[in-house]
């Protein structure tokens, strides 16, 4: 029996496959490619195997650049999360004043550009011009380059990705709990159960999906950070806030060696997937 | 009737392909970094465009002067025929021209109807033409000396009763006990908002391109004549530890300084923040401006940068820069583009460059003019400082150790990340690792 094959599918499938296949399989394909390969901007093409890898590999520089990536990921992720628990909970609360103000208020981080936030706040953060620097001289603090200062630097990038994105989290553990049902809570409320228990034994319980979906999301987010840390420090002081994305970048336009570029790259996306993995299995046990 | 018709519609037919053809115009896209380099160009075009009858239209990108290098490297190494003059700084040329990205000029200036026979190339002086060339090619013509420059309020220096330097510089020791003077007072007249000096120390190209001054100034180096890495050296580390003092020891620069570019030190400058600074030359038009400058117009000096008692004023110390134009080798108007840049080179309009605030000339002759001079008071300070140019490395690996390697270390020792012998250390071993990738024998 000859079945009849419909093309029409195709055409509807087909415009978006071809567009995935330029926007990301070529890239993907072509970067993955170019990491064998000694390559440089300045037109050397030569296969070379592994040794980007190893080269990566053996280097401290880049193990400095992992290490300061995990920990701008972990603090940013706590803190996000924390923060952004504890202030959506509030505005649902019955203290919440004004609380789709407040929604509103807590949005607006997000929807700015992150270059235009980061070069604003290099201004602010400046020891001569900055807002930051005058607001806090009116209690007695000494102007420094927050920035560039070694105790404070990476705090400094890690304030500037809370303040931009923890309104994310808002966004979604607010989407959370209108689903949560309110019978749980009405019967709680029956059997005495004070807030903090209700909070511990219900809402935390039934968020956990949804902290999960964020946990994965913001790991990713962070793991790959660069406009923040490249507009504000530049890597700096020295070397100390050059998380892995900023080292890729200098690899490729300063150094122009963009194979071993596309290696770290590839060792980047390694490192997103490890981190992302532990989240995927809670959230997996969650469903079961 | 019909061939008529016929005669008449070809005729209008080559009128119109006639009319079109004379008054085809080309767009050459020329990208700079923003500046008064960018400004000249930008005011230059205009004055191109009607003397080419509007056949040449020059279109300026401006491009943060930050990422200038970054931007150009990038679109170059794809080999974009986007752009047709290309301004760049002479220490990318070791780069550029290793690449294949600039075209030889050696053709177009042997063609008499693109390069004048008035055009004086012995104007330039030799080192700096000597800079522009590989083998017997000459890739760029000069379209500024730079350095950096010494320059002082001549104001606040009167006021406290401090003797400005002679042309030639102060030692660096005279420097710091008149910085350490004006902090004083500063300090018993309540004054706030200023500190007694400025420099170049961001995560930037800018702060090597100061630091070494200091390295150099004490007799150290960053590679030997074998290219091998000698950062480790005693000269070297006094060179160090005497920039990162300025700031840690003496305190004499606002705290600001870990942040400072060409950019943010001009700002400081303007703003009145600063009695003395390190600064590229290409700032004092900017400065000298009473509009753009009121602060400083009219109240700057320049000199030398200081020297080290040891190696004397007349060591070699200073950090030499020139820009150049040239011509993309990617460019689909070559001829156009080098028609360009022989006006813009030209002496008559180097002239209108540097009286109208350009940066400064690549032309010995008008950096010595009289009538140049008298509104341009910092490059009798250039001039002085050109003969106390510190060679750099010829190398193509050089912009990769200034840019990566160096900077990160220098600002990381300005900024206390590290200790001044520990930023030496770790670069030498950058140095020495990605010298023997790129195939030296470093060991």
């Amino acid at each position: 029996v000859r079945r009849s094959f419909s093309r029409a599918p195709l055409g509807f499938v087909g415009p978006a496959v071809a567009g995935l296949t330029v926007v990301l399989v070529f890239p993907l394909t072509y970067s993955l490619w170019l990491s064998f390969h000694r390559a440089t901007l300045t037109g050397e093409l030569r296969w070379i195997g592994l040794a980007n890898y190893r080269e990566a590999l053996v280097d401290a520089g880049f193990w400095h650049s992992v290490w300061v990536t995990l920990i701008y990921t972990a603090l940013a992720l706590v803190i996000q999360l924390t923060l952004g628990l504890a202030l959506t909970l509030l505005l649902h609360s019955r203290w919440a004043f004004v609380p789709h103000l407040w929604r509103a208020v807590f949005l607006l981080p997000l929807l700015l550009s992150p270059v235009v936030l980061s070069a604003a706040w290099r201004v602010y953060l400046s020891p001569e011009f900055g807002i930051v620097t005058y607001l806090l001289s009116l209690v007695g603090v000494e102007p420094r380059a927050w920035a560039m200062n070694v105790h404070t630097a990476l705090w400094t990038v890690i304030a500037l990705e809370v303040w931009h994105r923890t309104s994310y989290v808002i966004l979604l553990v607010s989407a959370g709990l209108a689903g949560l049902s309110p019978d749980y809570y009405e019967a709680a409320a029956i059997d005495g159960a004070s807030g903090w228990r209700r909070l511990r034994h219900i809402t935390l319980p039934l968020l956990r999906p949804i902290l999960v979906v964020i946990c994965s999301f913001q790991a990713i987010e962070l793991v790959r950070v660069f406009t923040n840390v490249y507009l504000v420090t530049g890597g700096g002081p020295g070397r100390l806030t050059e998380v892995l994305s900023v080292r890729i970048f200098t690899t490729a336009f300063d150094g122009l060696e963009t194979g071993l570029a596309a290696a770290l790259s590839y060792l980047m996306l390694l490192l997103s997937l490890l981190l992302v993995f532990p989240f995927m299995r809670v959230r997996d046990e969650a469903q079961v | 009737m019909i061939t008529l018709l016929k005669r008449a519609a070809i005729a209008f037919l080559g009128a119109v392909t006639l009319v079109s053809v004379t008054h085809a115009q080309t767009e050459l896209v020329l990208p700079i970094q923003v500046g008064p380099e960018a400004d000249a160009h930008k005011r230059l075009a205009t004055q191109y465009f009607d003397e080419t009858k509007g056949r040449i239209k020059i279109r300026v990108e401006e491009i943060a002067r930050a990422v200038h290098p970054t931007k150009m490297a990038t679109a170059l190494g794809s080999k974009t025929t986007e752009y047709d003059v290309l301004p760049f700084a002479c220490t990318m040329f070791p780069l550029w021209g290793a690449a294949g990205w600039l075209e030889p000029l050696s053709d177009y200036m042997a063609d008499p109807t693109l390069f004048p026979a008035d055009y004086d190339l012995a104007d330039f002086p030799a080192s700096f033409m000597n800079v522009l060339k590989r083998g017997d090619k000459l890739y760029g013509f000069p379209q500024e000396l730079a350095a950096y420059l010494f320059m002082y309020r001549t104001d606040v220096l009167e006021r406290y009763g401090i003797k400005p330097p002679p042309l030639q510089g102060w030692s660096w020791d005279e420097y710091i006990a008149a910085g350490i003077r004006l902090k004083e007072a500063f300090g018993r007249d309540g004054v706030k908002d200023m500190y007694p000096t400025a420099f170049a120390g961001a995560r930037n190209r800018n702060t090597p391109q100061a630091a070494l001054q200091n390295i150099w100034g004490h007799g150290g180096d960053v590679l030997d004549s074998g290219h091998r890495p000698v950062l480790t050296s005693q000269p070297a580390l006094l060179g160090l530890t005497s920039y990162v003092d300025q700031l840690t020891k003496h305190k004499l620069a606002g705290p600001g300084v870990v942040n400072y570019a060409y950019s943010e030190l001009l700002t400081a400058l303007q703003e009145g923040q600063a009695a003395m600074a390190i600064q590229w030359v290409a700032a004092a038009p900017t400065l000298l401006d009473p509009k753009k400058s009121p602060k400083t117009a009219g109240k700057l000096g320049f000199s030398v940068i200081p020297y080290f008692t040891s190696h004397g004023p007349r060591g070699l110390r200073a950090f030499p820069q020139c820009w150049a134009v040239g011509v993309s080798a990617f460019s689909r108007h070559k001829r156009e583009a080098f028609a360009y840049i022989a006006w813009f080179t030209s002496k008559q309009i180097a002239r209108d460059y540097v009286t109208k605030g350009g940066g400064s000339s690549g032309r010995q002759s008008l950096l010595t003019d009289k009538e140049v001079l008298s509104s341009n008071p910092q490059y009798a300070a250039l001039l002085e400082t050109a003969k106390v140019f510190h060679p750099t490395p010829t190398i193509p690996e050089w912009t990769y150790i200034l840019e990566s390697i160096l900077t990160p270390a220098f600002n990381g020792a300005l900024a206390g990340a590290m200790t001044p012998e520990k930023a030496l250390s770790t670069a030498s071993d950058e140095i020495r690792s990605y010298l023997r990738k790129a195939g030296y024998n470093v060991n």
